[in-house]
């Protein structure tokens, strides 16, 4: 009776941990439209920016935006279908205009202004989203979209952290290589993903019949 | 019925001990290990703090320069546009002059054109950059208005590499916050890695110490518990193994060897009782039937002598009964004698006797002194026992072997050996004989009193001897192996230590 109600109490934690690491994603309405092969989607994302980091797009420093994409059948938890696109904004400090890659492999655009540059980082006009083979007609499907702003370079992360715990390596240090590699198991520093994380699910949509 | 205790109370308590000696190390590590990451967690952040704030200030020199440089080329563009010359468009102006002019003035002004309203250009100069400039340089144009609107296009070449220094220096920034992040967090994962190595070493000791305890100590003890509640229970035989050279094999071998001592020691009282009864029926037997014998003999022997007849064939007859009841008399009488022996046995009164001149003793009977052989022990050895009770032992044992002997049909020949065991405790008299030997399964009966395989014998001599041997605190017995003379060995033990008072 004791150690079930111990049980209780540590899936309710659980819970209340895992709920605090999932955000609800909001719910907006995108446009769908099938281009080629491609079912696409336009829109506007909003309340990625705030002040701080509007005013660092005139840093000089590169600012970057990952979106991911997946598509899901409704009620399935294993996308179908999934896209990442970086983008990446930079102010040329001697040039005084923003130089914005709207895909890594995409020409870079020059604008003059700030707000111009904010409106190409944040408008997704009709990206690829699934092929429309994926796409069986009839099926229910929702979009779900995470954009990041400026994400922790994870390998960057990783290595500090490798540097941290298990210093330099090799002759006398192997075992505090190891014992490193034992203790950064349990090193979770409160590093944030990113500086901004917006998470976006579209209204459920099907592909009609022609 | 008692209630038994917890049946694993001592191996749990071994466990714990070696869980709380291997805890009580690691605690004191703990709170060592947790101050030093603390204080080096500290005093790294404040350093990592302070090599922020050099790097943000490098960053806003960056910055300054940036502006400063942009400035200057503002400046530049400013004072050239004042010229006349230029403000008034004129197509035969020198621009290389005034290109050399500010080269000459490190102003990195690197080409100048002079530009119609409508963007077309009137003259230009330019001074080019050699490969060298090109791999490290790059063209910042300003375009400066002037009066007549057209306008003055400025080359300079500035750095093409700062802002990527800049944004480098920014990106040194951000790793040097995630390490101090981390840094921060570094206490904590060395704090929870010591904790779950200090939560493994003790399950591990934990196991080991049941393991460990099971085997070496539990499982010994709790045969060493079986083997006495076996005994308690009847089984008197049941003995312990505990192999292994060490203290709980030692206290098993103890235990069993007490258990043997403690066997002998319950045959031997229950022997003594027996000889006890048999004493008293022994000594109630030669007073009812002594009393009664002389007047039978003297009865028979008036009526014998009153006879005055001459019929010879009577008087022979009479002859004859009387010889038979005098005989049958003096039967009863040796037999009388023999229970009032078994009945009268003196007191044992010890003295130290040595062993070899006891034997020498008995070679004075003429009977023995051809049929004797003695081995006595490099080392000579003395007792304390009774020397009349003890001869009479010896005499007892060697007339029976004599008498075995010839049974046999062999030459009646007696060995008399005797030995101190290797720890001095006790000496072994042993006496063997060319007989047939003893079956094992009369190797006790032979002790019980009127229990004899020899025609003549009363059954009592054996009797007599082992209750003698027993009150001296040693044993009569017959060894289970033959002896070399083959017939059988009668051993004699004496304590040679221990209390003097013997068991009577």
């Amino acid at each position: 009776m004791k150690w079930g109600r111990v049980v209780v109490l540590l899936v309710l934690i659980a819970s209340v941990a895992a709920a605090d690491d999932n955000t609800v994603p909001e719910t907006v309405k995108m446009r769908f439209v099938e281009r080629g092969a491609d079912l696409t989607t336009s829109l506007k994302i909003q309340k990625l920016f705030d002040a701080e980091a509007y005013q660092k797009l005139s840093s000089g420093f590169a600012s970057t935006i990952v979106i991911n994409t997946f598509v899901y059948p409704v009620d399935e938890k294993e996308p179908i279908a999934a896209h990442q696109i970086v983008r990446q904004a930079v102010y040329d400090l001697w040039d005084e205009d923003y130089v914005i890659r709207l895909d890594a492999n995409a020409k870079p655009i020059k604008v003059k202004y700030q707000a111009e540059a904010l409106k190409l980082l944040t408008s997704i006009d009709d990206m690829a989203i699934a092929r429309l083979d994926q796409l069986p007609y009839g099926d229910v499907f929702s979009l779900h979209m995470t954009v990041l702003l400026n994400p922790v370079d994870k390998k960057t992360l990783a290595e500090v952290q490798r540097w941290l715990s298990q210093g330099t390596g090799g002759g006398l240090d192997r075992g505090g290589v190891f014992f490193g590699s034992f203790v950064s198991v349990f090193v979770h520093p409160k590093i944030a993903d990113a500086d901004a994380v917006v998470e976006l699910r579209s209204q459920p949509f099907y592909r009609p019949k022609p | 019925m008692k209630r038994r205790g917890p049946r694993f109370a001592l191996q749990w308590r071994v466990t714990f001990a070696l869980v709380v000696i291997v805890l009580i190390p690691f605690a004191l590590s703990y709170v060592l290990l947790d101050q030093i990451g603390r204080s080096a967690a500290n005093y790294k952040a404040n350093e990592a703090r302070e090599s922020i704030a050099a790097m943000e200030k490098s960053l806003d020199a960056y910055r300054d320069l940036f502006e400063t440089t942009k400035r200057l080329h503002a400046d530049i563009a400013d004072r050239l546009a004042r010229r006349p010359q230029l403000i008034a468009l004129d197509p035969k102006t020198d621009l290389s002059a005034i290109l050399d002019e500010e080269v000459a003035a490190q102003s990195h002004l690197r080409g100048l054109a002079l530009l119609r309203e409508d963007g077309t250009v009137v003259i230009e100069a330019e001074h080019p950059l050699d490969t060298h400039q090109l791999a490290r340089l790059r063209d910042k144009v300003v375009d400066q208005p002037i009066g007549n609107g057209g306008s003055l296009r400025l080359t300079f070449a500035v750095s093409a590499t700062l802002q990527d220094e800049y944004q480098n220096l920014n990106k040194m920034i951000d790793k040097l916050k995630y390490s101090t992040q981390i840094r921060t967090a570094l206490p904590d994962g060395y704090r929870i890695t010591f904790l779950v190595t200090i939560v493994l070493a003790s399950v591990i000791v934990a196991f080991l110490g049941i393991v460990m305890s099971r085997r070496i100590i539990t499982r010994r003890v709790d045969a060493l518990v079986a083997t006495a509640r076996r005994v308690s229970d009847g089984h008197v035989d049941a003995r312990v193994d505990l192999p292994g050279s060490d203290e709980m094999s030692e206290l098993g071998g103890a235990f069993n060897t007490m258990l043997d001592d403690l066997a002998q020691t319950r045959s031997q009282i229950e022997y003594l009782q027996r000889m006890g009864a048999w004493e008293d029926v022994a000594r109630r037997l030669a007073h009812e039937i002594k009393n009664p014998l002389t007047p039978i003999q003297l009865a028979v022997q008036q009526i014998v002598s009153s006879y005055k007849g001459d019929d010879a064939r009577y008087k022979k007859q009479l002859a004859d009964v009387k010889e038979i009841v005098e005989e049958e008399i003096a039967g009863l009488r040796r037999l009388v004698d023999t229970f009032r022996t078994l009945g009268q046995l003196p007191k044992v009164e010890k003295a130290p006797i040595a062993l070899a001149d006891l034997v020498e003793e008995l070679r004075l009977d003429p009977r023995f002194a051809q049929k004797l052989v003695t081995k006595a022990p490099a080392e000579p050895v003395t007792v304390r026992a009774d020397k009349l009770l003890l001869k009479r032992v010896l005499v007892n044992l060697v007339e029976n072997g004599l008498h075995a002997g010839e049974e046999a049909g062999g030459s009646a020949e007696v060995v008399v050996a005797w030995r101190t065991d290797p720890r001095g405790d006790a000496v072994t008299i042993t006496v063997d004989d060319r007989g047939k030997g003893v079956a094992e399964e009369n190797r006790e009966k032979i002790f019980e009193p009127y229990v004899t395989t020899k025609a003549t014998g009363t059954g009592l001599g054996l009797a007599i001897a082992r209750k003698i041997a027993i009150e001296h605190g040693g044993d009569l017995t017959v060894a289970p192996e033959k002896p070399a003379t083959g017939g059988a060995r009668f051993v004699i033990t004496l304590p040679l230590r221990g209390p003097d008072a013997s068991l009577a």
